[in-house]
Protein backbone atom coordinates (compact mmCIF):
# COMPACT_ATOMS: atom_id res chain seq x y z
CA UNK A 1 0.00 0.00 0.00
CA UNK A 2 1.73 3.53 -1.13
CA UNK A 3 0.34 6.85 -0.67
CA UNK A 4 -0.43 9.27 2.57
CA UNK A 5 -2.68 8.35 5.21
CA UNK A 6 -5.83 10.41 5.99
CA UNK A 7 -6.83 12.13 8.81
CA UNK A 8 -9.80 13.73 9.54
CA UNK A 9 -9.24 16.36 12.58
CA UNK A 10 -12.08 17.32 14.47
CA UNK A 11 -11.64 20.57 17.00
CA UNK A 12 -13.62 23.39 17.47
CA UNK A 13 -11.06 25.80 18.54
CA UNK A 14 -9.57 27.42 15.17
CA UNK A 15 -6.30 28.33 16.42
CA UNK A 16 -5.79 24.53 17.97
CA UNK A 17 -7.24 23.10 14.58
CA UNK A 18 -4.45 24.97 12.39
CA UNK A 19 -2.15 23.95 14.85
CA UNK A 20 -2.80 19.98 14.50
CA UNK A 21 -3.70 20.59 10.70
CA UNK A 22 0.26 21.87 10.58
CA UNK A 23 1.71 18.98 12.46
CA UNK A 24 -0.47 16.40 11.02
CA UNK A 25 0.47 17.87 7.57
CA UNK A 26 4.53 17.45 8.66
CA UNK A 27 3.94 13.89 9.76
CA UNK A 28 3.15 13.19 5.80
CA UNK A 29 -0.68 13.12 6.09
CA UNK A 30 -3.20 14.32 4.41
CA UNK A 31 -5.83 16.54 6.86
CA UNK A 32 -9.88 17.19 6.49
CA UNK A 33 -10.48 19.65 9.14
CA UNK A 34 -13.77 19.84 11.36
CA UNK A 35 -15.75 22.19 13.52
CA UNK A 36 -18.14 19.90 15.37
CA UNK A 37 -19.51 16.74 16.39
CA UNK A 38 -22.24 17.20 13.64
CA UNK A 39 -19.93 17.21 10.50
CA UNK A 40 -17.61 15.01 11.92
CA UNK A 41 -20.23 12.26 12.06
CA UNK A 42 -21.06 13.56 8.08
CA UNK A 43 -17.55 12.84 7.18
CA UNK A 44 -16.20 10.07 8.83
CA UNK A 45 -19.37 8.37 6.87
CA UNK A 46 -17.84 9.16 3.65
CA UNK A 47 -15.26 6.48 4.90
CA UNK A 48 -12.16 8.37 3.37
CA UNK A 49 -9.89 8.37 6.34
CA UNK A 50 -7.55 6.08 7.94
CA UNK A 51 -7.63 7.96 11.45
CA UNK A 52 -9.76 10.44 13.28
CA UNK A 53 -8.62 12.66 15.83
CA UNK A 54 -11.52 14.39 17.77
CA UNK A 55 -11.75 16.79 20.52
CA UNK A 56 -14.65 16.05 23.27
CA UNK A 57 -16.14 19.32 24.30
CA UNK A 58 -17.56 20.88 20.46
CA UNK A 59 -20.77 22.24 19.57
CA UNK A 60 -24.07 20.20 18.32
CA UNK A 61 -22.84 17.18 19.15
CA UNK A 62 -19.54 16.42 21.70
CA UNK A 63 -16.48 13.91 20.47
CA UNK A 64 -18.16 11.20 22.81
CA UNK A 65 -21.57 11.62 21.37
CA UNK A 66 -20.06 11.43 17.97
CA UNK A 67 -17.78 8.35 18.62
CA UNK A 68 -21.19 6.09 19.86
CA UNK A 69 -23.38 7.32 16.94
CA UNK A 70 -20.55 6.27 14.57
CA UNK A 71 -19.72 3.14 16.10
CA UNK A 72 -23.45 1.88 16.82
CA UNK A 73 -23.56 2.87 12.97
CA UNK A 74 -20.54 0.23 13.03
CA UNK A 75 -17.63 2.23 11.94
CA UNK A 76 -14.73 0.17 12.99
CA UNK A 77 -11.64 2.49 12.02
CA UNK A 78 -9.24 4.12 14.66
CA UNK A 79 -10.92 7.00 16.97
CA UNK A 80 -8.23 8.81 19.01
CA UNK A 81 -9.98 12.09 21.45
CA UNK A 82 -7.89 14.54 22.68
CA UNK A 83 -8.32 15.77 26.09
CA UNK A 84 -7.67 18.28 28.84
CA UNK A 85 -8.78 16.19 31.50
CA UNK A 86 -8.82 12.97 32.96
CA UNK A 87 -11.25 10.55 30.58
CA UNK A 88 -11.92 7.28 30.94
CA UNK A 89 -14.51 6.38 28.15
CA UNK A 90 -15.29 2.67 25.82
CA UNK A 91 -14.92 3.25 21.86
CA UNK A 92 -12.09 5.48 21.41
CA UNK A 93 -9.17 3.53 20.20
CA UNK A 94 -6.54 6.31 22.57
CA UNK A 95 -7.26 8.70 24.58
CA UNK A 96 -4.72 11.41 24.35
CA UNK A 97 -3.91 14.55 26.93
CA UNK A 98 -4.37 17.96 25.54
CA UNK A 99 -1.46 19.45 24.43
CA UNK A 100 -1.10 16.77 21.64
CA UNK A 101 2.15 15.05 22.35
CA UNK A 102 2.87 15.52 18.19
CA UNK A 103 5.71 12.66 18.87
CA UNK A 104 2.94 10.39 20.45
CA UNK A 105 0.89 10.79 17.90
CA UNK A 106 2.83 10.23 15.40
CA UNK A 107 3.89 6.55 16.88
CA UNK A 108 0.19 5.81 16.95
CA UNK A 109 -0.75 6.54 13.35
CA UNK A 110 2.67 5.16 12.18
CA UNK A 111 1.26 1.84 13.94
CA UNK A 112 -2.21 2.42 12.50
CA UNK A 113 -3.17 0.72 9.03
CA UNK A 114 -4.06 2.41 5.98
CA UNK A 115 -7.15 1.26 4.94
CA UNK A 116 -7.89 -0.41 1.56
CA UNK A 117 -9.78 1.69 -1.30
CA UNK A 118 -12.60 -0.13 -2.88
CA UNK A 119 -13.17 1.91 -5.98
CA UNK A 120 -17.30 2.46 -6.79
CA UNK A 121 -17.59 0.14 -9.89
CA UNK A 122 -19.87 2.20 -12.87
CA UNK A 123 -20.29 -0.07 -16.54
CA UNK A 124 -21.66 1.52 -19.41
CA UNK A 125 -25.24 0.42 -19.03
CA UNK A 126 -25.41 2.15 -15.88
CA UNK A 127 -23.80 5.39 -17.14
CA UNK A 128 -26.34 5.44 -20.31
CA UNK A 129 -28.79 5.27 -17.44
CA UNK A 130 -27.90 8.13 -15.56
CA UNK A 131 -27.68 10.76 -18.51
CA UNK A 132 -30.87 9.38 -19.39
CA UNK A 133 -32.33 10.25 -15.49
CA UNK A 134 -30.09 13.45 -16.25
CA UNK A 135 -31.61 14.23 -19.61
CA UNK A 136 -35.05 13.93 -17.99
CA UNK A 137 -34.35 15.82 -15.01
CA UNK A 138 -32.76 18.64 -17.38
CA UNK A 139 -36.19 18.76 -18.93
CA UNK A 140 -38.18 18.86 -15.46
CA UNK A 141 -36.21 21.63 -14.07
CA UNK A 142 -37.16 24.13 -17.36
CA UNK A 143 -40.84 23.41 -16.76
CA UNK A 144 -40.42 24.01 -12.65
CA UNK A 145 -38.63 27.14 -13.86
CA UNK A 146 -41.00 27.99 -16.50
CA UNK A 147 -43.60 27.53 -13.53
CA UNK A 148 -41.66 28.81 -10.33
CA UNK A 149 -42.17 25.86 -9.17
CA UNK A 150 -39.72 25.86 -6.52
CA UNK A 151 -41.01 22.83 -4.41
CA UNK A 152 -40.25 20.66 -7.36
CA UNK A 153 -36.57 22.33 -8.25
CA UNK A 154 -35.51 22.12 -5.00
CA UNK A 155 -36.37 17.98 -5.25
CA UNK A 156 -34.84 17.93 -8.67
CA UNK A 157 -31.58 19.56 -7.23
CA UNK A 158 -31.69 17.27 -4.53
CA UNK A 159 -31.10 14.35 -6.54
CA UNK A 160 -28.57 16.08 -9.17
CA UNK A 161 -26.76 16.48 -5.66
CA UNK A 162 -26.84 12.75 -4.56
CA UNK A 163 -26.49 11.29 -8.08
CA UNK A 164 -23.60 13.81 -9.96
CA UNK A 165 -20.88 12.94 -8.01
CA UNK A 166 -21.22 9.25 -8.28
CA UNK A 167 -20.50 9.72 -11.97
CA UNK A 168 -17.46 12.33 -11.79
CA UNK A 169 -19.90 15.09 -12.34
CA UNK A 170 -18.32 17.08 -8.77
CA UNK A 171 -18.83 20.08 -9.92
CA UNK A 172 -22.56 19.50 -11.01
CA UNK A 173 -23.01 17.70 -7.35
CA UNK A 174 -22.22 20.87 -5.93
CA UNK A 175 -24.02 23.72 -7.50
CA UNK A 176 -27.05 21.10 -7.25
CA UNK A 177 -25.93 21.93 -3.26
CA UNK A 178 -25.37 25.38 -3.69
CA UNK A 179 -28.63 26.26 -5.56
CA UNK A 180 -30.97 23.73 -3.34
CA UNK A 181 -29.76 25.96 -0.23
CA UNK A 182 -30.53 29.23 -2.21
CA UNK A 183 -34.05 27.89 -3.24
CA UNK A 184 -35.00 26.75 0.54
CA UNK A 185 -33.44 30.07 1.91
CA UNK A 186 -34.59 32.60 -0.92
CA UNK A 187 -37.74 34.72 -1.30
CA UNK A 188 -38.67 34.43 -5.51
CA UNK A 189 -38.28 38.13 -5.32
CA UNK A 190 -34.55 38.13 -5.15
CA UNK A 191 -32.21 36.91 -8.01
CA UNK A 192 -32.73 33.10 -7.60
CA UNK A 193 -34.61 32.86 -10.74
CA UNK A 194 -31.23 34.13 -13.26
CA UNK A 195 -29.37 31.85 -11.15
CA UNK A 196 -31.33 28.54 -12.01
CA UNK A 197 -31.17 29.70 -15.86
CA UNK A 198 -27.40 29.47 -14.82
CA UNK A 199 -28.09 26.18 -13.45
CA UNK A 200 -30.27 24.95 -16.03
CA UNK A 201 -27.33 26.02 -18.62
CA UNK A 202 -24.75 23.64 -16.78
CA UNK A 203 -26.94 20.88 -16.39
CA UNK A 204 -27.79 20.64 -19.80
CA UNK A 205 -24.41 20.97 -20.79
CA UNK A 206 -23.43 18.25 -18.34
CA UNK A 207 -26.12 15.91 -20.01
CA UNK A 208 -25.09 16.85 -23.87
CA UNK A 209 -20.85 16.49 -22.76
CA UNK A 210 -21.76 12.27 -22.83
CA UNK A 211 -23.98 12.46 -25.86
CA UNK A 212 -20.73 13.78 -27.79
CA UNK A 213 -18.76 11.38 -26.12
CA UNK B 1 -26.76 -21.99 3.61
CA UNK B 2 -29.36 -19.69 1.79
CA UNK B 3 -28.53 -16.62 -0.20
CA UNK B 4 -29.46 -13.21 1.62
CA UNK B 5 -32.27 -11.05 0.23
CA UNK B 6 -31.71 -7.67 0.09
CA UNK B 7 -34.60 -5.28 -0.82
CA UNK B 8 -33.50 -1.67 -2.74
CA UNK B 9 -35.35 1.32 -2.49
CA UNK B 10 -34.65 3.93 -4.21
CA UNK B 11 -37.13 6.01 -6.84
CA UNK B 12 -33.98 6.36 -8.82
CA UNK B 13 -33.31 3.54 -10.82
CA UNK B 14 -29.54 4.11 -11.44
CA UNK B 15 -28.74 4.36 -7.69
CA UNK B 16 -30.53 0.72 -7.52
CA UNK B 17 -28.61 -0.47 -10.00
CA UNK B 18 -25.41 1.05 -9.00
CA UNK B 19 -25.98 -0.82 -5.42
CA UNK B 20 -26.91 -4.33 -6.80
CA UNK B 21 -23.77 -3.69 -9.33
CA UNK B 22 -21.12 -2.83 -6.75
CA UNK B 23 -22.74 -5.26 -3.80
CA UNK B 24 -22.34 -8.23 -6.58
CA UNK B 25 -18.70 -6.92 -7.67
CA UNK B 26 -17.75 -6.97 -3.94
CA UNK B 27 -19.34 -10.36 -3.44
CA UNK B 28 -16.69 -11.85 -5.88
CA UNK B 29 -13.98 -10.62 -4.00
CA UNK B 30 -12.49 -12.09 -0.54
CA UNK B 31 -13.96 -8.71 0.99
CA UNK B 32 -17.10 -10.39 1.75
CA UNK B 33 -18.48 -13.79 2.30
CA UNK B 34 -20.82 -13.84 1.06
CA UNK B 35 -21.15 -14.63 -2.86
CA UNK B 36 -24.37 -14.98 -3.56
CA UNK B 37 -27.54 -12.34 -2.89
CA UNK B 38 -31.38 -12.23 -4.24
CA UNK B 39 -32.21 -8.72 -4.68
CA UNK B 40 -36.00 -7.21 -5.03
CA UNK B 41 -36.20 -3.38 -6.10
CA UNK B 42 -38.78 -0.84 -5.43
CA UNK B 43 -38.70 2.75 -6.82
CA UNK B 44 -41.38 3.92 -4.15
CA UNK B 45 -42.51 3.20 -0.18
CA UNK B 46 -45.94 1.09 -1.70
CA UNK B 47 -43.70 -0.93 -3.79
CA UNK B 48 -41.43 -1.64 -1.02
CA UNK B 49 -44.37 -2.42 1.14
CA UNK B 50 -45.51 -5.26 -0.54
CA UNK B 51 -42.30 -6.62 -1.67
CA UNK B 52 -41.23 -6.81 1.91
CA UNK B 53 -44.60 -7.96 3.61
CA UNK B 54 -43.80 -10.55 0.37
CA UNK B 55 -40.11 -11.85 0.80
CA UNK B 56 -38.87 -10.96 4.50
CA UNK B 57 -35.80 -9.52 3.23
CA UNK B 58 -32.78 -9.82 5.25
CA UNK B 59 -31.28 -6.17 4.34
CA UNK B 60 -33.23 -3.16 3.03
CA UNK B 61 -31.04 -0.21 1.79
CA UNK B 62 -33.32 2.46 2.02
CA UNK B 63 -33.34 5.60 0.85
CA UNK B 64 -34.98 8.31 3.26
CA UNK B 65 -36.20 10.59 0.73
CA UNK B 66 -38.96 8.61 -1.40
CA UNK B 67 -41.46 10.69 -3.54
CA UNK B 68 -44.64 8.98 -1.29
CA UNK B 69 -43.53 8.23 1.94
CA UNK B 70 -40.71 8.95 4.23
CA UNK B 71 -37.87 6.56 4.37
CA UNK B 72 -38.27 6.77 8.09
CA UNK B 73 -41.97 5.64 8.59
CA UNK B 74 -41.26 2.68 5.90
CA UNK B 75 -38.09 1.74 8.15
CA UNK B 76 -40.34 1.90 11.26
CA UNK B 77 -42.56 -0.65 9.99
CA UNK B 78 -40.00 -2.72 8.55
CA UNK B 79 -38.37 -2.95 12.11
CA UNK B 80 -41.73 -3.82 13.66
CA UNK B 81 -42.71 -6.96 10.67
CA UNK B 82 -39.42 -8.21 11.02
CA UNK B 83 -36.69 -6.71 14.33
CA UNK B 84 -34.01 -8.60 12.63
CA UNK B 85 -33.98 -6.83 9.27
CA UNK B 86 -30.70 -4.85 8.89
CA UNK B 87 -31.66 -1.87 7.61
CA UNK B 88 -29.34 0.79 5.72
CA UNK B 89 -30.56 3.64 5.76
CA UNK B 90 -29.20 6.40 2.86
CA UNK B 91 -30.05 9.80 2.34
CA UNK B 92 -28.12 13.07 0.45
CA UNK B 93 -28.61 14.63 3.59
CA UNK B 94 -27.06 13.47 6.73
CA UNK B 95 -27.94 16.01 9.20
CA UNK B 96 -27.47 14.89 12.75
CA UNK B 97 -31.16 14.68 13.30
CA UNK B 98 -31.34 12.41 10.58
CA UNK B 99 -28.87 9.89 11.99
CA UNK B 100 -29.52 9.57 15.63
CA UNK B 101 -33.73 9.32 14.14
CA UNK B 102 -32.47 6.44 12.13
CA UNK B 103 -30.52 5.07 15.50
CA UNK B 104 -33.34 5.44 17.55
CA UNK B 105 -35.46 3.57 15.24
CA UNK B 106 -33.48 0.90 14.46
CA UNK B 107 -31.31 1.73 11.64
CA UNK B 108 -28.13 -0.68 11.09
CA UNK B 109 -26.42 2.13 9.21
CA UNK B 110 -26.30 5.02 7.36
CA UNK B 111 -24.90 5.52 3.98
CA UNK B 112 -24.56 9.55 2.84
CA UNK B 113 -24.96 9.59 -0.71
CA UNK B 114 -22.88 10.16 -3.16
CA UNK B 115 -22.00 6.29 -3.08
CA UNK B 116 -18.70 4.97 -2.84
CA UNK B 117 -17.21 1.48 -3.12
CA UNK B 118 -16.17 2.16 0.87
CA UNK B 119 -19.47 3.12 1.94
CA UNK B 120 -21.11 0.29 0.03
CA UNK B 121 -18.11 -2.63 1.72
CA UNK B 122 -18.58 -1.59 5.20
CA UNK B 123 -22.46 -1.47 5.36
CA UNK B 124 -22.13 -4.60 3.77
CA UNK B 125 -19.63 -6.11 6.25
CA UNK B 126 -21.69 -4.94 8.82
CA UNK B 127 -24.79 -6.74 6.95
CA UNK B 128 -22.74 -10.10 7.37
CA UNK B 129 -22.28 -9.64 10.91
CA UNK B 130 -25.66 -9.71 11.87
CA UNK B 131 -26.64 -11.83 9.05
CA UNK B 132 -23.94 -14.72 10.03
CA UNK B 133 -24.58 -13.81 13.56
CA UNK B 134 -28.36 -14.93 13.53
CA UNK B 135 -27.56 -17.57 11.80
CA UNK B 136 -24.99 -18.55 14.57
CA UNK B 137 -27.56 -18.66 17.09
CA UNK B 138 -30.87 -19.97 14.69
CA UNK B 139 -29.30 -21.81 12.36
CA UNK B 140 -31.43 -22.51 9.15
Amino acid sequence: MTGCKHILIAEDDSFLLSLLELQCSSLNMQTCCVENGEQLITEALSYQYDIILTDIQMPLCDGIQAMQILRRLGYDRPIFAMSADRLNCEGFDCILQKPVDIDLLARLCEQTPQQPKVQLEINSELTSLFYQNLAQLSQDFTTALQQEDFMTMQQICHKIKGGAASFGHMHLSQLADRMQQRLVTESPESSILQESRQFLLILQQSGAGNETA
Amino acid sequence: MRQPKILLVDDVDYSRQLLRNNIMSLAGTKLLKTRHFNFFNAGTANEANILFRLHQPDVVFLDIELPDHSGLELLAQFKQQKPECCIVMISGASTLENVTQSIKMGAATFIVKPFSGDKILAAMRLMEKQFYGQLTQDPI
